[in-house]
């Protein structure tokens, strides 16, 4: 049996923040199933007392001085939002009526 | 003169000798791309104007004696995911179709520093998700060699722009063989230096632990000049490495042939590769061999995890990178939508191609509550593994040599239905991201039916001198670099 179903594979777009069509739904479906089980050859790999890589290189923290330096202005910003006013970006309610 | 098939170096040079402009040179180009890129589609934008007025900047500066920087007059093709302040950078995405960019990625801004020509912005799967230009918003690009044969991608339209003769070199990004791939198909050489060695800053993201910036050129020296100008640590990318960035084009000739032990995987060259590719490829060894190098078979036993360590990795990387895109700040707004979520959720799955859904989705599944430790965690600790044997390998061998690809390009929608399908496009490529090694790919033969087949020189971390070096001498002794197609 597949690991997604459609409860969550709609779920996961909710998640998302995905809206999919029906005719999306049906195809991701089958789609994403088939990646998904692939996954599973995961499984036969021996990973005990293996650390996880989340990057390769050495590095960490890497701090600077907390300097003040010139930046994008707010116009220069604002130029590519598709709606403004008054010098913010203007967003939909966050709250339903 | 073919202005159209001149190195970097022979550019600047000529310049200076004024055996032509840097308008001429332009110009030349400019026509070119009129004539041919209708065919192949491999930009998305042609900065004629920009180009134009950067030439005519360059004529002033030889005009007055100044010094010229070592990129004088190399007009090049960028990767349309590369940010280029005030000209227009799609990402091939209905997502950033109208967005024009206040500031610069540092790779390319090091590239404008040293007076090379921007030409224009190359097609790519939309975001850089994909293998064919097949994910691209807005068209496919064709591979010049055979126009009803996909280029490769993600850096595809880089590829065909760069194997028509429509610029002197491009710039691609390498996440899981984005550069290697598409260089391959088009009978290219291209560079995937070690992770943190190039800047991301101001290349939209995919996978930030994956994520390579590179060039794509016909020759090896080109290559070895680019990274020089372009690597080296940046401010704005903390991921930057501080290792100095060598004279790499000075150092050509220092990794001799003579007993060289060059490593052959053998889990990339048993099942499931092409006869014809695995034959080119072996040739290429046998080439190497011949100059007093020693062929030494070795195994890289998780191979075959690579690919699923890969499209876990990845699409949850993607799926956080992705999260920023809100219809808000910058890019396509839905209008008329009720609420902040749905507002999101409509523009989100209005403006996003079904590549970035499939993959932010993939991602978002894996890094779920129930599933992280099943299918992140363990994708992340398989990788370690992957490391570790490469790790190993490079311990008995100075070098990996192993094919690009499985196959050689494949017709334009043969696997557009089949993701899974088109994922194992990577399966040779992919590992040595999962490591962050360098990688050099270089063209190595045709097909009986014409297509171009690359091979990979993978060298340990920041061993970018050893590949230039062994590529160089390579293309000293093969003219596969020099092929162009009829167009």
């Amino acid at each position: 049996m597949s690991s997604l179903n459609l409860k969550s594979l709609r779920h996961t777009a909710r998640l998302a923040r995905i809206k999919l069509t029906p005719s999306e739904e049906k195809v991701f479906l089958k789609q994403l199933s088939s990646v998904i089980d692939y996954f599973k050859i995961l499984k036969k790999a021996n990973t005990k007392n293996i650390k996880p890589s989340f990057q390769i290189i050495d590095t960490a923290n890497v701090v600077r001085q907390d300097i003040v330096a010139p930046s994008l202005s707010s116009d220069q910003v604002l130029a590519t939002a598709p709606d403004t006013q008054d010098g913010y970006f203007r967003v939909k309610s966050p709250i339903s009526k | 003169m073919d202005l159209n098939n001149l190195t970097i170096s022979q550019i600047r040079q000529s310049l200076r000798q004024k055996k032509f402009s840097a308008v001429e040179l332009v110009n030349a180009y400019l026509s070119r791309i009129k004539k041919i890129d209708p065919k192949i589609k491999a930009f998305i934008t042609v900065t004629d104007s920009v180009a134009l007025a950067t030439a005519k900047k360059l004529d002033q500066k030889i005009k007055q004696g100044k010094k010229l920087g070592r990129l004088a007059g190399a007009v090049m093709a960028v990767k349309d995911i590369y940010l280029t302040k005030g000209i227009k950078t799609t990402a091939a995405s209905q997502v950033l179709k109208n967005y024009i960019p206040p500031y610069s990625s540092t790779v390319y801004r090091r590239l404008i520093d040293q007076d090379a020509v921007l030409i224009g912005k190359t097609n790519t799967d939309a975001f850089a998700f994909g293998v064919s230009t097949e994910n691209s918003g807005f068209f496919t690009t064709k591979n010049p060699w055979n126009l009803n044969i996909v280029p490769g991608g993600s850096s595809g339209g880089s590829a065909a722009a760069l194997s028509a003769n429509l610029c002197t070199f491009a710039l691609g990004t390498d996440t899981g063989g984005s550069i290697r791939q598409p260089a391959s198909f088009c009978g290219l050489s291209g560079i995937k230096p070690t992770y943190g060695r190039n800047s991301r800053y101001g290349i939209t993201a995919m996978a930030s632990s994956f994520d390579c910036p590179g060039a794509f050129a016909r020759h090896v020296n080109d290559l070895a000049l680019l990274t020089q100008v372009t690597a080296g640590a940046d401010s704005h990318d903390a991921t930057t490495s501080t290792t100095p960035v060598p004279d790499y084009p000075h150092l050509l000739d220092q990794t001799k042939l003579k007993s060289l032990k060059i490593g052959l995987p053998r889990e990339y060259l048993s099942t499931g590769i092409d006869s014809q590719v695995k034959k080119l490829v072996l040739q290429a060894a046998a080439t190497l061999k011949k100059q007093g190098a020693s062929l030494i078979n070795i195994s890289l036993p998780s191979t075959d995890l690579s690919l699923a360590v890969y499209y876990v990795l990845v699409p949850s990387e993607i799926s956080a990178n992705m999260a920023r895109y809100d219809g808000i700040r910058f890019g396509s707004s839905k209008k008329d939508t009720k609420n902040l979520l749905s507002h999101y959720m409509e523009t989100r799955g209005k403006y996003m191609e079904s590549e970035l859904k499939r993959r932010i989705i993939i991602g978002t599944y894996a890094l779920s509550a129930g599933y992280y430790d099943a299918y992140y965690t363990k994708a992340a600790k398989v990788r370690t593994l992957i490391k570790n044997e490469f790790a190993t390998a490079l311990t008995k061998v100075d070098v990996i040599l192993a094919p690009v690809s499985p196959t050689p390009a494949w017709p334009i929608g043969e696997k557009v239905n089949d993701p899974l399908k088109m994922y194992m496009a990577d399966v040779y490529t992919c590992p040595v991201n999962v490591a962050g090694l360098p990688s050099l790919a270089l063209p190595c033969g045709f097909t009986d039916k014409k297509l171009p087949v690359g091979f990979q020189l993978i060298g340990n971390y920041f061993e970018e001198t050893k590949l230039f070096s062994l590529g160089h001498q390579f293309q000293q002794l093969t003219d596969y670099h020099l092929k162009s197609p009829s167009l």
